[in-house]
């Protein structure tokens, strides 16, 4: 069955969400997942249910058999993504954000990424890329698994931070 | 730090970082966060070319062990902090008293003026130490961090042209202590560029013995303002006569020790004419035993960093200036918590109602 999203790029916010939901394999049946290495083997290896509980995942039996695609980004990918926004800016991201948006923004492929952070998507707006970002709402959504969800996965979000991040593309130019 | 501890915190082979440091091969992104992450350094910091500023730490004595490692920590936090304050657009800058003159001149008589001038500049009032550290921290931009390390009497300052100024005192110590700390670290930011630069160059790191007597007198003057204490001894007299309970009452409304009471007392010519610094100091070692039976000043343990720095994170995570990841590790708490800090859609665009200017 074809998949609904192809090089869909996952924050750990959002790879963390998907276990919380247990709606994690369930969505890899959908998506053609990729992680950049740092989310696949640091950010994302537990959640908390409600009570406060910790539930430890592991996410390398799925690198090995195929299910997710884990990829490493070169200094040259990142001197790249650094061109764009000077090396202090960066520091504004989790290291695996900064891999996934230099992999998004030196490949020649139409990744997409989903994130849950504000400053992800003013980057795209920025790069006026808006059409490589998606929200998890409007992942769920599309394949069948949509329900409420919090703010920051929320596709008004994900809009709101896009046009700031054009604007501030439109104040610097 | 070891090859061995390096390997250990990034699970980077011993081969490969020895192709690193040789040349032969470069690291991936995530090995060199990876790397960062290990050395408490920024990306930026291995990715920079040319020189890279040395900050310096003064250390009253350092850390008897795991000096490198306080020292990274603090000055981790010190760029964090800076961080935070660039990200929000709110940098306060260093607003301090400038001290001069040469080391040789700074006697005594210089560091009571120079206590005199702090209380006045910074409107600290009759009892300084109940306000210093706040006025430190939120009016004159000075960044003052708490942790653990041995031993307790001990602490740090820097004055980094990047960071701006910033203390680490022990976490370990009760507040009058840290309150003292406090005021004898000032005396180093204060005098920093008096005792440690020639035209813009550090030139000497550790303080002398003259240097940290002087930095206690300047401390003991600027929390124990000599009116004040004499009107605090005067309303404590009963026939002619102190207490040691009265003693540690005057040291509560200072907060400051009740041995650095004693010796203020003692400075002033307040103590009987008989009484020798031998004394005082048997003295005030009887007080200092019978300190936990007079007050329980123990119990605030201090946080790891300023109000203003968690402010910042908050504002700069709710402003799409830095990510949730950043956040966590900035605040650290995990991920998931960070991630409820934004779970609600902020109420843009709300402001109070100001007066027509």
């Amino acid at each position: 069955m074809a998949k609904k999203f192809r090089l869909l790029l996952l924050d750990a916010n959002v790879v963390i969400n998907l276990f919380q939901m247990d709606l994690w394999d369930r969505l890899l049946e959908r998506c053609d997942v990729h992680l950049s290495r740092t989310i696949a083997s640091t950010e994302a290896h537990f959640f908390e249910d409600d009570q406060g509980e910790r539930h430890d995942f592991d996410l390398s039996g799925y690198e090995a058999s195929g299910a997710i695609t884990v990829f490493d980004v070169s200094l040259g990918q990142n001197a790249e993504l650094t061109r764009h926004f000077g090396p202090a800016y960066l520091e504004r991201f989790d290291p695996g954000e900064r891999e996934a948006l230099a992999h998004l923004v030196t490949s020649s492929e139409p990744y997409i990424i989903c994130s849950a952070d504000s400053i992800v998507f003013k980057v795209l707006g920025f790069l006026t890329r808006a059409e490589q970002g998606i929200s998890l709402e409007e992942i769920l959504q599309q394949t069948g698994f949509g329900r409420p969800m919090p703010w920051q996965f929320r596709r008004a979000f994900r809009e709101k931070y896009t046009r700031e991040g054009f604007r501030d593309r439109l104040r610097n130019t | 730090m070891t090859l061995a501890q390096v390997e250990e915190r990034t699970k980077i082979g011993k081969s490969s970082l020895s192709e690193f440091e040789n040349g032969k091969r470069e690291p991936s992104l995530s090995q060199l966060q990876a790397l960062a992450a290990a050395y408490r350094r920024s990306v930026a910091f291995f990715l920079a070319e040319g020189d890279i500023p040395q900050e310096t730490v003064l250390w009253r004595e350092k850390p008897v062990a795991r000096c490198e490692e306080t020292e990274a920590i603090f000055l981790r936090l010190c760029e964090q902090y800076h961080n935070l304050e660039v990200w929000t657009d709110e940098e306060l800058p260093v607003c301090l008293p400038v001290a001069s003159g040469s080391p040789e001149s700074l006697n005594y008589m210089q560091a009571e003026t120079l206590a005199k001038r702090v209380r006045d500049e910074l409107s600290l009032g009759d009892r300084p130490g109940l306000s210093l550290l706040s006025v430190l921290e939120e009016v004159c931009g000075v960044k003052v961090f708490h942790l653990e390390f041995e031993p307790t009497g001990t602490a740090a300052s820097t004055r980094s042209e990047t960071y701006g100024a910033a203390m680490l005192l022990n976490a370990g110590n009760v507040r009058w202590r840290r309150n003292f700390d406090l005021a004898h670290e000032l005396f180093h930011l204060l005098t920093w560029s008096v005792f440690r630069t020639r035209g813009g160059e550090t030139t000497s790191l550790a303080a002398g013995d003259q240097e940290e007597t002087v930095a206690n007198v300047f401390a003991s003057h600027l929390l124990l303002p000599a009116e004040a204490v004499r009107s605090a001894f005067a309303a404590k007299i009963r026939d002619g006569k102190m207490g040691y309970g009265e003693i540690h009452d005057i040291a509560r409304q200072f907060d400051v020790s009740a041995e650095a009471v004693l010796w203020r007392l003692y400075n002033l010519r307040l103590l009987a004419d008989n009484v020798s610094a031998e004394n005082v100091r048997a003295i005030a070692q009887q007080l200092t035993a019978m300190s936990s039976v007079y007050e329980e000043r123990r119990d605030n343990r201090p946080p790891k960093w300023p109000q203003r720095y968690q402010a910042l994170a908050v504002k700069a995570l709710h402003s799409g200036s830095m990510s949730i990841g950043r956040f966590a590790e900035y605040l650290e708490i995990t991920r998931q918590a960070a991630m409820k800090c934004v779970q609600q859609e902020p109420t843009d665009g709300q402001e109070v109602p100001l007066a027509p200017a």
